[in-house]
């Protein structure tokens, strides 16, 4: 499956959209961080455990709580937000 | 007229030598801390970053302060809230804050009210306040705070915070995009944050400078741009904000 993957500035130093392939959220990142290595570190906590400031959206719906496992058809935009909740 | 008159437009000899420093720079002048002096700022949560805001506020004379919070002071939140001590453990966190505010600062009007912020109340908790600080540590009551502020057209000034990450903007408004704008409101993580006090201290005294600027005119205003810092590696990055035309709460207002 093709799909779009717009990330945060925080995570690739602007905000970038690139193509990504793979059928889950999972896949389509592990292929983004193919072309960005550094972002790894900034959206996972550990192997398969997003970090809390993620929140992630296929086509304007949350993902949660599959997120990762969450489906990916061809053409799908998926969003990559990043925020802090915490004060 | 008394020191006490927030309404009265003058300075006392007291004001004129307590905020002289500030008072110096160019610009500001008696003017500018008159407006302070004028002013009504809600800071919504006294936490880690309602803490040192109320504080910063309060010596700046921001004639008056609502502090709005709930909760009552944890050990847990000593590594960071700044206005609450070892011996206010168990108290309510209004009390503790308005206590040392008064302290801090006796000639200014503080309100502490303790309560939740909630869709039904914000309308009348907003009231006159011309400007609100959100210092909250959810993203719901943002929203809430956000949605309200936009129907009066009062400006909020957003903070949030996390680990060693904080970002910041000034919301207008009419002007600029709003929270909603920025992110939806269907966000579902809600666990305890890591935080180090320092990262909320950062961010706060942003946080008051957007405030003294946006109420005196001075200067210009984080507006349509989010300040995000990552004090991991001392990384400042500036990132463009978009109004969304959409946009459920000020979609309207364009
Ligand atoms: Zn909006």
């Amino acid at each position: 499956m093709s799909a779009t993957i717009t990330l945060h500035p925080y995570i690739t130093g602007a905000e970038i959209q690139l193509e990504v392939n793979g059928s889950t959220v999972g896949d389509c990142i592990a292929d983004a961080i193919k072309t960005y290595p550094a972002m790894e570190g900034k959206i996972f906590a550990k192997p398969g455990k997003l970090k809390g400031y993620v929140e992630i959206y296929v086509n304007g719906n949350p993902t949660v709580p599959k997120e990762l496992d969450y489906p990916v058809n061809d053409g799908d935009h998926i969003n990559l937000l990043v925020y802090l909740a915490g004060g | 007229m008394t020191d006490n008159d927030r309404t009265c437009v003058g300075l006392s000899e007291d004001e004129l030598l307590r905020y002289g420093r500030q008072i110096m720079t160019p610009g500001f002048g008696e003017e500018g801390q008159k407006r302070l002096k004028q002013a009504h700022v809600l800071i919504a949560g006294v936490g880690g970053l309602g803490s040192p805001v109320a504080i910063y506020l309060a010596t700046a004379g921001i004639g008056r302060l609502t502090i709005i919070d709930f909760d009552s002071v944890d050990l847990s939140n000593l590594n960071r809230q700044i206005l609450h001590w070892e011996d206010d453990v168990g108290r309510r966190k209004v009390d503790s804050a308005g206590q040392k505010l008064t302290k801090i600062n006796s000639r200014i009007d503080i309100h502490p009210l303790s309560l939740k912020i909630t869709g039904e109340n914000i309308q009348d908790l907003l009231g006159d306040v011309d400007l609100v600080m959100d210092c909250m540590d959810n993203m719901d009551t943002r929203f809430l705070i956000n949605e309200a502020c936009v129907k009066k057209g009062i400006p909020m000034i957003h903070g949030g915070v996390r680990e060693m990450l904080g970002e910041i903007t000034t919301l207008v408004p009419g002007k600029t995009p709003c929270l909603e704008c920025l992110l939806p409101r269907d966000l579902s993580k809600k666990e305890t944050f890591p935080i180090f006090g320092a990262t909320a201290a950062m961010i706060a005294s942003l946080q008051v400078l957007e405030a003294i600027k946006l109420l005196s005119g001075v200067g210009a205003l984080l507006t349509d741009r989010m300040l995000f810092i990552d004090n991991s590696n001392l990384e400042f990055m500036m990132i463009d904000l978009q109004k969304k035309p959409e946009c459920r709460v000020c979609g309207g207002l364009l």
